[in-house]
């Protein structure tokens, strides 16, 4: 059994109260920004990170030593060569993808296994999809995943050059959405083997080759399907979906049907957390999770935001109201460009 | 696990990168210099073998889609304007991985990763699981040879797309060597590179023993494999 033993989050969320669900205004983009973080912080927010976990799952200096370390994300370095590009004009300055892990490897102490997983926005929940198969097959026994995404112009202009942004806010399932709002976020995940409130029980990757940028309902519903027997239950079982939920207009639509189809006879909750802290991409498999956890230890799980009207072709209402946290089996879905799908279980049990 | 096939397509650039397009099968309108370098290697390796659709894919490459990157970096930084959207979208790892998948018809796992060394051991647990894997290495160098150099250093410039074909024992699976004793270890100086499995694999020696930085292993060839 794998459990999650531990994690931590630093998000726009952590920016306060007030301004936690609003993102901000860059150039003219909405943006959700973690305040007061430069590009050459790049190594210390994943390394702060990578520490609150460490001391929240409570790591021994002799634990972490054989601890592997699983980066997922989808931009790795651009921040940082964007920094060179602005302030030199120097392109691609900072090569070597696997040198993330390596620093943060070496900074926190961790001498495991390592490797750095880059497929769009299911890079981290793909790492937490690896982890736990490579805990079952007994060649790892622990890992610390880390989601990383951070602020780059790159994601903001390649989404805005597919027409891909909202104006204002992420609306998902909404008859009025207009797209994505990206964020910046960095958390980390401990999967280990010492018993815990949470269980990653399923999870499955699958890739649609239908088309690069828009996913099919159907494969959408068979990487659902594989993951939930992957946890050795059925679609009844799921309490509630934590949604891809971009606010785009055809990725809403292809995972809407893909939820109808699958759960005909009983649709579970369904949750979208993106309107709290943007797309964060490539680390949004262990942002949404961590977020998700956290609700849950808190008894409570919030509503979905910025849903006003039922769109005809989604078909699909996310929760309106707060719900209470239950025990019991929570689907996650995460779907990314290049038809890159994965969903994870979490069994949830004090 | 089994090795079944393997291609090495190793560059030494000279003067320019060359027109990979010319080697495929199958041309794809928006691939670029990496994705070309990526469907050579993989179509070198599979040549007319059916993968099973479940089949996992690993894509293993330090710095990705080097040129579109610098290409979009260029047109964002330096031209400020926005960047072609398939330029951008190249510059994504995952889209590789679907143009493989694409043309491999395979709609298994598909990861992009760091190193041989960090893939190997993700495939050899789709291997357990009785999956066939398709794993390569794939290395692109800077178009501006000039760049190539400030970046890289002095050293030969050499463009890359090396590939196994793995998959679990079966009997009607025919392989060429079979990787044993695979163990990982806590992080230590390397003896040998991945380039020196793919020059063991067309060689004429019977075995070789891979001391990595993280992981060992041994190769055995068996008879005309």
């Amino acid at each position: 059994m794998i459990y999650i033993e531990g994690y931590a989050l630093i998000s726009s969320l952590a920016n306060g109260v007030e301004e936690s669900v609003l993102p901000i205004d860059i150039d003219g983009v909405k943006y959700y920004k973690i305040s007061d973080i430069e590009p050459l912080e790049y190594y210390d927010i994943i390394e702060k990170v990578v520490r609150l976990v460490i001391e929240e799952a409570e790591l021994s200096q002799e634990e972490l030593h054989n601890t592997a370390l699983f980066i997922g994300t989808s931009s790795a370095k651009l921040p940082l060569n964007e920094h060179h590009a602005k302030e030199s004009g120097e392109l691609l300055k900072d090569l070597y993808m696997s040198e993330v892990s390596q620093i943060i490897a070496q900074r926190v102490g961790v001498n495991g296994y390592r490797t750095i997983i880059s497929t769009a926005c299911t890079s981290s929940s793909n790492a937490l999809i690896q982890v736990k198969e490579m805990m079952e097959s007994g060649l790892i026994q622990r890992a610390v995943v880390v989601g990383v995404e951070l602020y780059n112009e790159l994601s903001i202009n390649g989404f805005d050059s597919f027409m891909l942004l909202s104006k204002n806010s992420i609306k998902p399932f909404d008859a009025n959405r207009d797209g994505i709002v990206l964020g910046e976020g960095v958390s980390a995940v401990v999967l280990g083997k010492k018993k815990s409130a949470f269980e990653l029980v399923g999870g499955a990757i699958n890739v649609d080759t239908t088309s690069v940028t828009s996913p099919h309902f159907e494969n959408l519903k068979e990487v659902m399907s594989q993951a939930i027997q992957s946890a050795n239950i059925s679609t009844k079982d799921i309490y509630l979906i934590k949604a891809h939920a971009t606010a785009s207009i055809q990725n809403d639509i292809a995972e809407a049907e893909a939820i109808n189809l699958l759960f005909k006879d009983s649709k579970p909750h369904i949750l979208a957390l993106k309107p709290y802290i943007g797309h964060t991409m490539g680390a949004c498999g262990t942002n949404e999770l961590t977020l998700l956890l956290e609700s849950l230890k808190q008894g409570i799980i919030p509503k979905t935001i910025n849903f006003k009207s039922m769109d005809k072709e989604c078909n699909l209402q996310p929760n309106l109201k707060e719900l209470e946290a239950k025990e019991g089996y929570y689907l996650l879905n995460y779907f990314g460009f290049g038809g890159n799908n994965s969903s994870l279980v979490i069994k949830y049990g004090v | 696990m089994y090795i079944c096939a393997f291609s090495n397509i190793t560059e030494i650039v000279k003067d320019k990168l060359s027109y990979k397009k010319a080697l495929l099968d199958r041309k794809f309108n928006r691939s670029d210099n990496f994705i070309n370098l990526t469907l050579a290697g993989v179509q070198q390796c599979v040549k007319d073998r059916e993968l099973p659709k479940d089949s996992s894919i690993y894509i293993a490459s330090e710095n990705g889609n080097i040129n579109t990157t610098i290409k979009v970096l260029d047109s964002i930084f330096i031209q400020k304007k926005l960047p072609m959207p398939f330029n951008f979208l190249n510059t994504v790892n995952s889209i590789t991985l679907f143009y493989v998948a694409k043309n491999f018809n395979i709609e298994g796992k598909a990861i992009f990763t760091d190193s041989f060394e960090s893939a190997l051991p993700q495939a050899f647990v789709d291997v357990a699981q009785g999956k066939t894997v398709l794993l390569g290495v794939v290395t692109e160098a800077i178009s501006d040879l000039e760049l190539h150099k400030k970046r890289f250093g002095d050293k030969e410039i050499v463009e890359s797309s090396r590939w196994l074909l793995l998959s679990p024992k079966t009997d009607d699976v025919k392989a060429m060597a079979s990787i044993e004793e695979f163990k990982l270890q806590t992080y230590t100086k390397a003896e040998h590179s991945q380039e020196e499995l793919f020059t063991f694999l067309e060689s004429e020696e019977e075995m070789f023993e891979f001391r990595g930085e993280s992981l060992s292993f041994r190769v055995l060839k068996f008879d005309g494999g």
